[in-house]
């Protein structure tokens, strides 16, 4: 069954959608006992029918049975305001990189090598390193007449080393290969572990914090980015709803998400549901601006999508996610005086609804001193409000960000 | 010889094994009473592994191109200078499944979402819960391994999972609570579904009401469920045993030795009937047992794969585990079940005297080289005069594996299993948490 009968199947009961992921994968791994070399690729199909207002997905790696598994089951759904996406001109990003497609394994084993080597260079024992890319297609075809197809290719590494009882870990993607540097990886890993050889007892009670870009990444997506998906907006599960307009954050802290960066890890020319990549100004100079939606959302709203329905994979429905997050601020990352903190461990746990947060840190320094153990605390909203961001902006996973210094965090160590 | 074997046949490479992963399954969720989002499919693929000077791995969504995945994966494994040995195991003949007692498949779609209708009532009904979000999948898989040693395994085993999230609201305050229950089992797994809403409505409420925790090195009394999660990061990571070769363990050459109080034993038991970490065969076709990981606070072993317990000269594996065809198997954690002691929680709460009980967890994460841990704790209470007074909110506890093990003061009567997902180098994997509850010292994060 090609897409378009399958659209002609899922017209006979109302609209319908067929979304196709060809993915090849190559991941390369190297430890103290040697390398493992992975390869993989996967063809799947996702179809969603609206049948009178009632929305059913089907999955498979066949497009009949996805299908007839959609249709199985789309009676059984609420019925609810929704649209597929209408076809619309698609801008021009930068998503595909022909060397990434090119990249042989043996030429992998030696950029990986590469960063291995900087690692120990810089004082760390390298533990674990990885590096995987990845050539995706996707194509989404629906009958509004949508004929969406993207090429886009995924590379990242990730460094983890060891020195004394300490320990390093770095990383970096991009949709292009030339944008990461093999060797800063491996060096800043081997760094971290080294610095944070002999540390000491942290300063406790509430005091300032420098948060690096890695750890401003981790932060920002765990507990604020939940709070401008629009599902949680409309449902009442963000501290975000009804306050479009108003000064939720400090002057000095600006948000973007930007489908458009050059290479970046999230960039795309459109969502996983056909809707055209934009950037949008979610918070600007403190103001609240705007919200991320899908298809699902923006119908509920009586609004547009913003183009973030994204899925996992051919087997996931979209869900609202960002592309890259782009922190734009001012004012200063001043280290003097405070807790400089590179990593979070357990940012994962943080509360998303109430923007409260407790978590351990990785690579803490005092006045230039490692730190031995931090938990550093607070609400997230409580301390944006008087945030202030350095000009040292960096690429983190989909989130660009410069250092932030917080006050009024309470640490523990 | 069906064509898998006859791929095996064709490898050169010193060993080599297949597997396959193929399911079924349904997703409903119900946001706020409404079923928008309902989903089912069918999902799987196949990966093979070669093992020459080290590892080879290829995996497709496709059984068509079984020879291409061969060649990749031999050449990978050509790539390297490893070292790789792995540990002899007899190989295994076996077909079978674990059966749900209520498949989710002999019930209509409409009688589940009942179900979940039901639960959401539940949730309904109580005043000032703002939005009430109920997610069920089940699934019925199939798992099969072929290996060059001549291991044929099949086995088919049924999933369900539930989770309740609630929101409540007052005023401009908003506070979260979740349930779940989940394990290798049908529908008779929720049979008591409405009492997971009723449970999190009640702490969603709690919190609203709670105040932010003190901050400090005090006594703490976990909760089962907090436990659990504290045995699963503190020492579960730490115990396995590729963390341990590659230097990234603090239980690296302690074997044999006294790393916890007297009190402590822990193990890794997959074997447990309906248990969310429940396998009969791991991913390697090693059949599943119970492993000791502390017998009264001193360690006696780690989690293998073959590979692993080949690096360390012993006889064991069974605990590789890999998320589905696209990933290789790793050392994991099944059920990590710590044993209970005799300790009533009032004791627990007396022996504090001042400091606070803690309970509910999202989980935590661990760097297990420096054996540096954090988990969190959704809400507690002060502990007063060895009695529980003001409610808190939402912590974290961080400490370092070794010292929070061997300063676990009493240790509770009653254990809780409670389930979770687990992540580990980009793998998630379903796993139980069983623990009683323990007084303890620990760093408490709270902004208070």
């Amino acid at each position: 069954m090609t897409p378009r009968e399958a659209l002609r199947r899922l017209e006979r009961v109302g609209e319908g959608e067929v979304y196709v992921l060809e993915s090849r994968r190559f991941r390369l791994e190297h430890t103290p006992r040697g390398l493992r070399g992975d390869a993989g690729c996967e063809h799947g199909f996702g179809v969603r029918v609206l049948a009178r207002g009632r929305l059913g997905f089907g999955y498979s790696t066949e497009l009949g049975t996805a299908v007839e598994r959609a249709l199985s089951i789309a009676g059984c759904a609420t019925e609810a305001p929704m649209r597929f996406a209408v076809p619309e001109r698609y801008p021009e990003v930068e998503v595909y990189d022909g060397e990434v497609e090119a990249l042989g394994i043996e030429q992998a084993k030696e950029l990986l090598l590469h960063a291995v080597e900087a690692c120990r260079e810089a004082g760390g024992t390298p533990t674990h390193a990885s590096m995987s890319w990845a050539i995706l297609r996707k194509e989404v075809h629906n009958t509004s007449g949508v004929e969406a197809v993207q090429r886009c290719t995924e590379v990242g590494v990730y460094v983890m080393s060891v020195a004394d009882a300490a320990s390093g870990m770095h990383f970096a993607y991009s949709r292009s290969l030339g944008r990461i540097s093999f060797q800063e990886v491996g060096r800043r890993a081997g760094w971290l572990a080294s610095a944070s050889k002999k540390p000491e007892r942290a300063p406790q009670g509430v005091r300032t914090a420098v948060l690096k870009p890695v750890a401003v990444a981790e932060l920002m997506e765990s507990v604020l980015l939940p709070a401008f998906s629009a599902d949680n907006v409309l449902r009442g599960r963000s501290r975000l709803a009804g306050r479009l307009g108003e000064r939720v954050f400090g002057e000095s802290f600006t948000l973007y998400d930007d489908p458009t960066l050059p290479f970046g890890a999230g960039s795309c020319t459109h969502d996983d549901e056909g809707v055209g990549a934009k950037r949008k100004v979610l918070v600007e100079r403190g103001v609240l601006r705007g919200y991320l939606h899908s298809l699902k959302t923006a119908a509920r709203a009586g609004e547009s999508s913003t183009g973030n329905g994204f899925r996992s994979s051919h087997a996931a429905q979209p869900e609202i996610d960002a592309t890259n997050l782009v922190v734009a601020g001012k004012g200063g990352a001043e280290e003097d005086g405070a807790l400089v903190v590179h990593g979070l461990i357990g940012a994962h746990t943080c509360n998303p609804v109430t923007g409260d947060f407790s978590v351990e840190t990785r690579n803490a320094f005092y006045d230039g001193t490692p730190v031995r153990k931090a938990i550093i605390a607070g609400n997230i909203y409580e301390v944006m409000g008087t945030a202030s961001f350095g000009s040292d902006a960096e690429e983190v996973a989909g989130v660009v960000t410069p250092s932030m210094r917080v006050e009024n965090i309470s640490i523990t160590g | 010889m069906d064509g898998f074997q006859k791929l095996l046949s064709q490898v050169r490479a010193r060993f080599a094994d297949l597997r396959v992963h193929t399911s079924r399954s349904t997703t409903l969720v119900l946001k706020d009473g409404r079923a928008e989002e309902l989903s089912t499919g069918t999902y799987g693929g196949v990966a093979i592994r070669v093992l020459d000077r080290c590892w080879g791995f290829a995996y497709s969504s496709s059984t068509g191109r079984l020879e291409e995945m061969l060649e990749h994966a031999t050449k990978a494994a050509a790539l390297g200078e490893g070292e790789v040995r792995l540990a002899e195991v007899r190989p295994e003949r076996f077909e079978g499944e674990l059966r749900a007692r209520r498949s989710p498949e002999d019930v209509s779609v409409e009688e589940r979402l009942e179900l979940l209708k039901r639960v959401h009532g539940v949730a309904e009904e109580h005043g000032g819960i703002a939005s009430v979000t109920v997610s069920y999948h089940d699934a019925t898989s199939e798992f099969r391994y072929v290996s060059t040693e001549g291991a044929e395994i099949r086995v088919a085993y049924p999933w369900v999972s539930l989770q309740v999230n609630v929101v409540a609201k007052e005023g401009g305050e908003l506070q979260m609570a979740q349930e779940r229950a989940a394990g290798v089992a049908g529908l008779e797994l929720l049979e008591e579904a409405e009492r997971l809403a009723e449970v999190a409505c009640e702490r969603a409420l709690r919190l609203l009401e709670a105040r932010r925790a003190p901050s400090g090195v005090m006594k703490v009394v976990m909760d089962p469920r907090l436990t659990g999660v504290f045995v699963h990061e503190a020492l579960g990571h730490a115990a396995e045993a590729d963390h341990v070769l590659r230097g990234e363990s603090v239980l690296e050459g302690m074997l044999g030795r006294e790393i916890a109080a007297e009190g402590v034993s822990i193990y890794d038991d997959p074997t447990l009937e309906g248990s969310p970490g429940c396998y009969l065969y791991d991913a390697e076709g090693v059949r599943a047992k119970r492993r000791v990981l502390v017998e009264r606070g001193v360690l006696k072993g780690y989690l293998h794969t073959r590979e692993t317990a080949g690096a360390m000269g012993v006889e064991e594996g069974g605990n590789a585990r890999a998320q589905g065809y696209t990933f290789p198997p790793l050392p994991r954690m099944s059920n990590t079940c710590m044993s209970p002691g005799d300790a009533e929680l009032e004791e627990l709460l007396e022996g504090a005297g001042r400091g606070v009980f803690l309970g509910g967890s999202r989980g935590g994460e661990v760097d297990t080289a420096r054996g540096v841990f954090q988990f969190n704790a959704e809400e507690g209470y002060l502990i007063e005069g060895g009695e529980l007074t003001r409610p808190v909110r939402d912590v974290s506890l961080s400490g370092e594996t070794l010292e929070i093990l061997r300063r676990i003061e009493l240790v509770g009567r009653r254990v809780e299993m409670n389930p979770g997902y687990c992540g580990k180098d980009s793998q998630l994997v379903p796993v139980g948490d069983s623990a009683p509850a323990v007084l303890t010292v620990a760093h408490v994060g709270g902004a208070g």
